[in-house]
Parts: C-alpha cells; sequence; structure tokens
C-alpha cells in the first residue's frame, strides 16, 4: 500500500523542526508507526491520521493507543525516554497532539497548516 | 482552570438531591468522560447532547471534555440532564435549575423525571427553573415558580421562554362517577363513611354481588384533590391525574411493583397516594405483600432500604379490599351451598384476619338483595365532614379520623361515660385487641359526624362495632 501524502508532509515538518527521521512506515507484529523520529535523546513516535469530513482525532481510540505502546515498546526494548504523538489531519490542516499518554490526555495541542 | 457549573437534581423516593454538574476542559485527544456514578442512562446523553448542538450549528469544543456530577456518592438516573448539559456548553454558568430531555434535532421535552424532579425541588423551596413547556395544571401547583421553558435548544442562546402547553378543557368533571348506579343502601353507607374519615374497607361477599362496583366508585364522593396533595404526587410519581387517583391492583402484583422498587420507581401505593387503593381478591395476594401492607397502612409511607439507600415514598391511600368469603365463593350464600371444606375456609379466612384484616377499619358483608334507598346529597356530606375534621385536628398533624395516632385516640376522641361502658364491654366480650378499639373509637367519631351529632351516641358506636363482625360470622358458618 502506498503511504499517505500526509505522512511524507507530517516527516517533512518534523525535519524541518529539527527532528531526525529514523524510520517510516515500521512494522511490528503488534502493528504499524508510521513514523519514527527523534530529537536530543527522545524518541518520537508518530502516529497519522487524515480524514476527510471530520476530526481525524476522533479515530484514535484506547485500542490503537494501547497497540502503539507497544509497538514503542518492541522498538526500544523498554529503555531510553520516548514519547507518541499524534497527528490528526484534515484538508486544512493538522492538530499536533504532543506527548499522548494512554488515558488520552497529551502535554501540549498545536494546530499546524501544513499544505 | 476554568470551571462551568450548573445545577440539576434527582429525587430519592420523595426527596429532592441537588446535582452540581460541572464542566472543566483538558489537553488531549477529543474525548467526552463523565464522572460521578453516573448510569447508562446519563452516559446516552452524551450523543444526545452532542447532535442537539449540532442543530444549533455548535459542536462540542475540541479536546477532552470532562464533566462531574456531585455529590459523586449518588447513583446518576434518567434522561433529564440533558438541558443541564447544553447549559453549560452553549451558555457557560447557570444559577437556576436545570432539567430536561433533549432530542437529536435539538427539541426539549419533559422525562416523567424531570416532572418529578421539578415538583420535588419546588417542595423543597427551589424557584428559579429552566425547563420543557410544563402543563397549565402542573405550573398552577407552582404559582411562586419562576419558569424558563424552552421548546427548542436555540432558545437558550436567544433568551425567548415559551408559553405553557394549555390543558384539554372539560376534564375536570370526567371519571366522577357518584354512587348512583349501586345498588343497596347498605353498601353506599359503608362508602360514604369511608370516604368521610378515611377509613380502610375490607367488601366481603359472594361473587357477582358489586363489591368491585362500589371500590371503583369511592374517588368520585371525595372531595377533589387540593393542590399541596397533586404536588406531593407529582413529586413523588411524576404523574398529575384530573381527580384522584384510584389505582385497581392485581393480585399477581409483584412486591417491588405494588411498592416500589431500589431503581427508584414507585410502586402502586405511592400511584394510589391520597386515592383509593382497589385490592380485589384480597386473600389471593402474595404472602409478601400481605404482611408488606402492614407497616405501609400504619406509617402512611413506604420505608424502603435498598443496599445503601433508604428511601422514602409517600403512601396515603384508602385501602378498599374486596373478598369472597371462601374458594368457591358461595358461604353465606342465600341460596347456593360452599361446596368447601372447612380446612380450605378457614385457611382463607386466616389469609384475612390477623394483623392485616385488623389493621382494616371496616368489614362489611355486601349482600345481593339489599334494600336500595337513595343516600342523599352524599358528595356534600363527605365534604362537610372532611371540613370539619381537618379544623378540629389540623393543628394537630393530620386532617382524618382515621389518620389519628393509636397512642392519642383516648384523648383525642371523648366519649361520654355510658357509651364508653358500652364499648369496654364489648371489647371485652369479643376479645378485640387494643388497636380494634382505638379503630371503633376512630370510626364511631365519623359517623357521628356524618350524622351531624357533636356527641358520639350509643346508636354511633354500635354501628361502628357492627363493622367488626363480619369474619367471626363467616366462621361461625363453619361446621
Amino acid at each position: 500500500m502506498s503511504r499517505h501524502f500526509s505522512e511524507d508532509k507530517v516527516a517533512s515538518f518534523l525535519a524541518s523542526q529539527k527532528y531526525r527521521i529514523l524510520d517510516q512506515n515500521v512494522i511490528f507484529p503488534t502493528g504499524e508507526i508510521d513514523i519514527v523520529a527523534s530529537k536530543g535523546r527522545m524518541l518520537v513516535f508518530v502516529e497519522v491520521r487524515y480524514r476527510k469530513n471530520f476530526d481525524a482525532a476522533e479515530t484514535v481510540d484506547l485500542k490503537k493507543l494501547e497497540r502503539i505502546m507497544q509497538c514503542a515498546y518492541l522498538y526500544t526494548g523498554g529503555e531510553g525516554s520516548y514519547r507518541v504523538d499524534v497527528f490528526a489531519c484534515g484538508p486544512k490542516g493538522c492538530h499536533w497532539y504532543k506527548g499522548v499518554r494512554l488515558d488520552g490526555c497529551c502535554e501540549s495541542v498545536e494546530w499546524l497548516n501544513l499544505w | 482552570m476554568d470551571v462551568v457549573k450548573v445545577w440539576s437534581g434527582l429525587t430519592f423516593g420523595d426527596r429532592f438531591v441537588p446535582v452540581e454538574i460541572q464542566i472543566t476542559y483538558g489537553a488531549g485527544l477529543p474525548a467526552f468522560h463523565m464522572v460521578g456514578m453516573v448510569s447508562e442512562s446519563v452516559e446516552e446523553s452524551k450523543e444526545r447532547v452532542r447532535y442537539a448542538l449540532k442543530s444549533v450549528g455548535k459542536s462540542i469544543p475540541q479536546g477532552r471534555v470532562m464533566v462531574a456530577f456531585l455529590p459523586s456518592e449518588v447513583t446518576k438516573s434518567g434522561a433529564h440532564f440533558d438541558l443541564a448539559l447544553l447549559h453549560g456548553f452553549l451558555k457557560g454558568n447557570s444559577e437556576r435549575l436545570i432539567v430536561g430531555e433533549v432530542a437529536l434535532d435539538g427539541t426539549v421535552r419533559a422525562t416523567v423525571q424531570s416532572l418529578r424532579v421539578i415538583a420535588a425541588a419546588y417542595n423543597s423551596g427551589t424557584k428559579k427553573f429552566i425547563c420543557p413547556r410544563l402543563p397549565e395544571s402542573v405550573l398552577k401547583l407552582m404559582p411562586d415558580g419562576d419558569f424558563f421553558m424552552v421548546e427548542h435548544v436555540s432558545q437558550l442562546l436567544s433568551g425567548e421562554t415559551s408559553t405553557a402547553v394549555e390543558d384539554e378543557g372539560g376534564t375536570e368533571c370526567q371519571g366522577r362517577i357518584g354512587l348512583n348506579d349501586v345498588k343497596g343502601s347498605g353498601i353506599k353507607r359503608v362508602a360514604m363513611i369511608a370516604a368521610a374519615g378515611w377509613h380502610h374497607v375490607l367488601l366481603m361477599g359472594n361473587p357477582g354481588v358489586g363489591k368491585s362496583m362500589v371500590a371503583e366508585r369511592m374517588v368520585g364522593i371525595m372531595p377533589s384533590m387540593s393542590n399541596s396533595e397533586k404536588l406531593d404526587l407529582l413529586a413523588s410519581t411524576g404523574t398529575l391525574p384530573d381527580h384522584r387517583p384510584a389505582r385497581f391492583t392485581s393480585w399477581n402484583s409483584t412486591p417491588a411493583g405494588f411498592f416500589g422498587s431500589a431503581k427508584g420507581t414507585p410502586g402502586e401505593v405511592t400511584f394510589a397516594h391520597r386515592g383509593v387503593l382497589i385490592m380485589d381478591e384480597f386473600p389471593q395476594y402474595r404472602k409478601d405483600i400481605l404482611e408488606g401492607l402492614r407497616t405501609v397502612l400504619d406509617c402512611r409511607a413506604v420505608l424502603a432500604s435498598y443496599g445503601s439507600q433508604r428511601l422514602t415514598w409517600p403512601a396515603d391511600f384508602l385501602l378498599v379490599a374486596t373478598s369472597n368469603p371462601c374458594p368457591c365463593g358461595y358461604l353465606g350464600h342465600p341460596k347456593k351451598v360452599c361446596k368447601d371444606s372447612p380446612t380450605s375456609v378457614m385457611r382463607y379466612l386466616g389469609r384475612l384476619s390477623g394483623p392485616v384484616a385488623d389493621r382494616i377499619d371496616m368489614h362489611y358483608w355486601v349482600k345481593a338483595d339489599e334494600p336500595n334507598e337513595d343516600v342523599k346529597a352524599v358528595e356534600e356530606r363527605v365534604c362537610n365532614v372532611w371540613e370539619l375534621q381537618k379544623s378540629r385536628w389540623e393543628s394537630e398533624g393530620f386532617i382524618h379520623a382515621g389518620h389519628i395516632p393509636g397512642e392519642r385516640v383516648d384523648e383525642l376522641v371523648e366519649v361520654g361515660s355510658s357509651v364508653r361502658k358500652l364499648l369496654d364491654d364489648s371489647v371485652e366480650k369479643a376479645g378485640l385487641s387494643r388497636r380494634e378499639r382505638h379503630k371503633i373509637l376512630r370510626l364511631s367519631r365519623t359517623i357521628a359526624d356524618l350524622e351531624g351529632a357533636h356527641d358520639i351516641g350509643i346508636n354511633h358506636l354500635i354501628e361502628a362495632i357492627s363493622y367488626r363482625q363480619v369474619i367471626p360470622w363467616l366462621r361461625s358458618l363453619v361446621p
């Protein structure tokens, strides 16, 4: 399956923010991680969602978050510091949920005009 | 942190519990959380609120919405919190009590629960409301209330208030059937005495003599309900009948349906509050209902404990029970012969006598061939006795002779020495209990009031005693 254009947009945006893109579309037994990036010692696992008609963030439920967390654990082996970010994109732009936790809370939300 | 606070409420039996709803927002993936022991019906209001907001072109704010229902130790149930949530999202804080269910298209509706909450809140001193359109008959009960009625959610934004729902005319006299089509002067008199002094009645007789028919017509001869009585009924059941309730119950009712359930739904005894509760085929009722009836008759309320909840339901009904004398029904019939064995008759009567029948003031044997004289001006005489007894005892905290507490009967019902001697003699001879003695005194007071007598005479007492002799007489018929 070809990669959605939004994933490339997000990856290039992160690169512009001084993030190093380590991997894209890493496949694990428990699921797939869209982008793995790093900044300093912090690993960032990025989930990119795109929906044309409604808020893409609503499609990230507990089950999806659990899968991302599991993949992150497999990738890091449970060592080092890492966080999970969600990019919820629509035709007009993106919400960047930084440092999402399993219960859905996050450190900050930012609106990005990526395209 | 910005917290929006709005008020709604719950009913707990007939008690009003104010519920504060706090809404706040946090950073995170979009989510709508509710905390504070919310049951399924409250949880569902998320979806109703989401689409009702859409109907006025708004949506739930981005991010994590957290709604807390306080006090959080009480289980919240019912669909009436929708409007309060919507007010919180659209307008922010409010001092008013907000109740109402919201449909997906944004129309606001009144649920049974919301009527109960409004009435109970008004009873406990709340005067300002935001609520769905209410009928005029309901508003009339709460003259001091300040109601902001909304028909559609958009009115929360525009501030327009709706008018009350007009009552359908001509309901006033419907269903008030007097005793005119009842045959038999004795039974009419019994109905009149019972209605006048709020005395419970047990009508016994062979099949087809018209026991149930009289029971049905008892509410027709009572004065119509006062506003406070209607408000009590509305607060505990959410119903507002045009006239006094007459509840027909079935002998296969369950205790939960009869006395109210742990989920907070009232039972038949509460629906019959300040009206008539008709128990047809009284001995056929389940044992636990007949036994449970004892405390209800004594307290005039249902006191129930379900787990950690203590509820009180008002249940001040006039009990009209009907029964056959034996399983086949023909014991004491002038022509037909009873085919039951003595043991089965005794068992049948055994269910009637004892503690429950003891608490019923009047036992009456309905005959098929009673002379039929007209009892004149029944409604008027009943009404006069109500007013007389109310003026006499209202300061003591009750308004009917049937409500005089047992320990105060001797003090409040005065009898002359000759009457007292007759009473003492007959109590001793028949081996009547103290409670039965009190029943006789209360009953003779009502009979004297009906006759317009100031003092209780011998004839009043004799009539009162005669209403306790049916069961002993039936027992004597059994070989």
